[in-house]
C-alpha cells in the first residue's frame, strides 16, 4: 500500500476492443471494493463492445450494417453515437466520417475512447481519484491529478510497442493547461488504415507516419487524431485555422511525415515538457 | 531473409540564422535489427474498430537480431548540430531518433525549433505514452519484454 492521505493506489489493464486500456489513481477504498468498481467500469468498454463491434455478428451495429435493423430499433446509444459522429463530420468539415467506403456505418473511430471515457467517468463519480486512463495509446488525466508525472505524456516514435526501436520521441506536460487528452493515429501498429474520406475512391491516407493531439478530453483528441492522419501534409495548417476560429476548443498537434520531419500547429511548442 | 534497404536521413539545426547549403553523402551502415511490418488494408475511418481487427495479421513480428547492410544517405540540410535520423524497413519507419550531442542556442527556423525542443523535453519523467493504437498481440509483446511504458 502506498499511502496518500488514507488513498491507495490502483492499476488495472483491461484488454478489450481488441487493445488494452489502463486504469490507474488512487482508492480510499479496500481492495475488494476497488476492484468492484474497476471491473464496473470495465464492464462499461465491454457493453460498448458488444453493441458497436462489427466483429460480432450479432452486434447491434453488425445487425444494422446487414439492413437487418433500423437504427431506431437498436439501443438508445446506437443513436446517441450516430448523432456524435453526425457532429463529428461536420466540426471536422468532413474529415473525419463514420461511414466507410463501403457506406457501413463504422463508429470504431470513436467508440474506444467514448467508452474509455465513460468507464473514467464511473470511477471519478465514485470515489476515485487522481485517474489516468491509457486506452491503447489514447491518455486521459483527471483534473484532480496530483503527481507532476501523471500530467506528462510521452508520444511514442512512431514504431510498434514491440519493436525493439520503441520509445519516446518527445513528452508533453498538460499541466496548467485546459488540455486533459492525447491521441494519436499512426500506422506504427495496424498499418494505412485510416481511409481518406475526401479521396474519391476513399484511398488510404498515406502522407503521415503518425499524428499526436492534445484536446480537453478524450473522444475530441481521438476524432481529430484521425481527422488529422486523413488530411495528411495539411493537417498542420487546417488545424491552425480551426484554431482561429474556435479558440475555446482549440486542439494542438504534431504529425511526423515519412521522412521523419515534424511539424505542429502553433501552440504546441509551448506543450513540450520542461 | 530479404535485404532491406536502411535509410538514415539526418537533418541538421540551423543555429544563428545562418543556412548552409544541402548535400547528399552516401554510404554504407550497418543496422542490427531488422522488423517486418505486414501491411493492413484499410478497414475503418477511425482508429481500430471496436471489436479489433485479427491481431495475428496486424502484429509487427521482430525477426531476432540480424545484420542488415544499406545505404544510408545523409542530408545536411542546415548547419549546426541537432540531428535527425530516420531508419526504414521496407519503407516504413523502423526508428527514428532525435540526437542532442551538442545542441547549442541561436535563432533557429521553425522546423529546426521543433526538433530542439522536442529532443529538450524527451528526458522528463512521464506517466502514460501515447501512440498509435497497438494490438492485443503488441501489447503483450511489449509488456512481456518491458520494451514500452504503460
Amino acid at each position: 500500500m502506498n499511502a496518500k492521505n488514507g488513498m491507495r493506489e490502483f492499476f488495472h489493464h483491461e484488454l478489450c476492443m481488441g487493445t488494452a486500456f489502463r486504469f490507474s489513481g488512487h482508492t480510499p477504498f479496500d481492495p475488494a471494493k476497488t476492484e468492484q468498481l474497476v471491473m464496473q467500469a470495465c464492464a462499461i468498454l465491454h457493453e460498448a463492445d458488444r453493441t458497436f463491434s462489427l466483429y460480432k455478428p450479432e452486434s447491434p451495429l453488425s445487425r444494422l450494417a446487414r439492413g437487418e435493423a433500423a437504427v431506431r430499433d437498436l439501443p438508445p446509444v446506437v443513436s446517441d453515437i450516430w448523432d456524435a459522429c453526425e457532429k463529428w463530420e461536420q466540426t471536422t468539415d468532413g474529415w473525419f466520417s463514420a461511414f466507410t467506403p463501403e457506406h457501413t456505418f463504422d463508429p470504431s473511430g470513436i467508440v474506444k475512447t467514448w467508452a474509455a471515457q465513460a468507464a473514467a467517468n464511473y470511477l471519478v463519480g465514485n470515489g476515485l481519484s487522481d485517474i489516468t486512463v491509457n486506452a491503447g495509446g489514447d491518455i486521459w488525466i483527471s483534473d484532480d491529478a496530483s503527481g507532476e508525472a501523471d500530467w506528462r505524456v510521452g508520444l511514442h516514435k512512431p514504431v510498434s510497442i514491440a519493436s525493439t526501436e520503441a520509445g519516446t520521441l518527445t513528452v508533453v506536460d498538460l499541466r496548467g493547461t485546459p488540455f486533459r487528452a492525447v491521441a494519436t493515429s499512426g500506422s506504427a501498429e495496424r498499418g494505412l488504415h485510416i481511409w481518406n474520406p475526401k479521396a474519391p475512391d476513399r484511398a488510404a491516407a498515406n502522407e503521415l507516419v503518425q499524428v499526436s493531439v492534445v484536446a480537453r478530453d478524450l473522444v475530441t483528441a481521438d476524432v481529430w487524431a484521425t481527422a488529422a492522419f486523413a488530411m495528411g501534409a495539411r493537417a498542420i495548417d487546417l488545424i491552425n485555422r480551426y484554431n482561429e476560429t474556435h479558440p475555446d476548443n482549440s486542439i494542438e498537434a504534431l504529425a511526423i511525415a515519412p521522412e521523419g520531419e515534424l511539424s505542429a500547429t502553433e501552440g504546441f511548442s509551448s506543450l513540450f515538457a520542461k | 531473409m530479404n535485404r532491406d534497404q536502411v535509410h538514415t536521413m539526418m537533418t541538421a539545426l540551423a543555429i544563428g540564422g545562418s543556412i548552409v547549403g544541402g548535400a547528399i553523402i552516401t554510404q554504407h551502415q550497418v543496422a542490427e535489427h531488422t522488423i517486418s511490418f505486414p501491411t493492413t488494408t484499410p478497414t475503418s475511418s477511425g482508429t481500430p474498430s471496436a471489436s479489433g481487427t485479427p491481431t495475428s495479421s496486424s502484429t509487427s513480428t521482430a525477426s531476432g537480431p540480424v545484420t542488415k547492410q544499406g545505404d544510408m544517405f545523409t542530408e545536411q540540410v542546415f548547419g549546426g548540430q541537432v540531428q535527425l535520423s530516420v531508419t526504414k524497413t521496407n519503407g516504413v519507419i523502423s526508428s527514428i531518433n532525435l540526437d542532442t550531442a551538442s545542441a547549442t542556442g541561436g535563432r533557429q527556423g521553425a522546423f529546426s525549433y521543433l526538433v530542439q525542443a522536442a529532443v529538450a523535453a524527451n528526458g522528463s519523467n512521464f506517466g502514460n505514452a501515447s501512440g498509435a493504437t497497438y494490438t492485443t498481440n503488441t501489447f503483450k509483446q511489449a509488456l512481456d519484454s518491458a520494451l514500452s511504458k504503460f
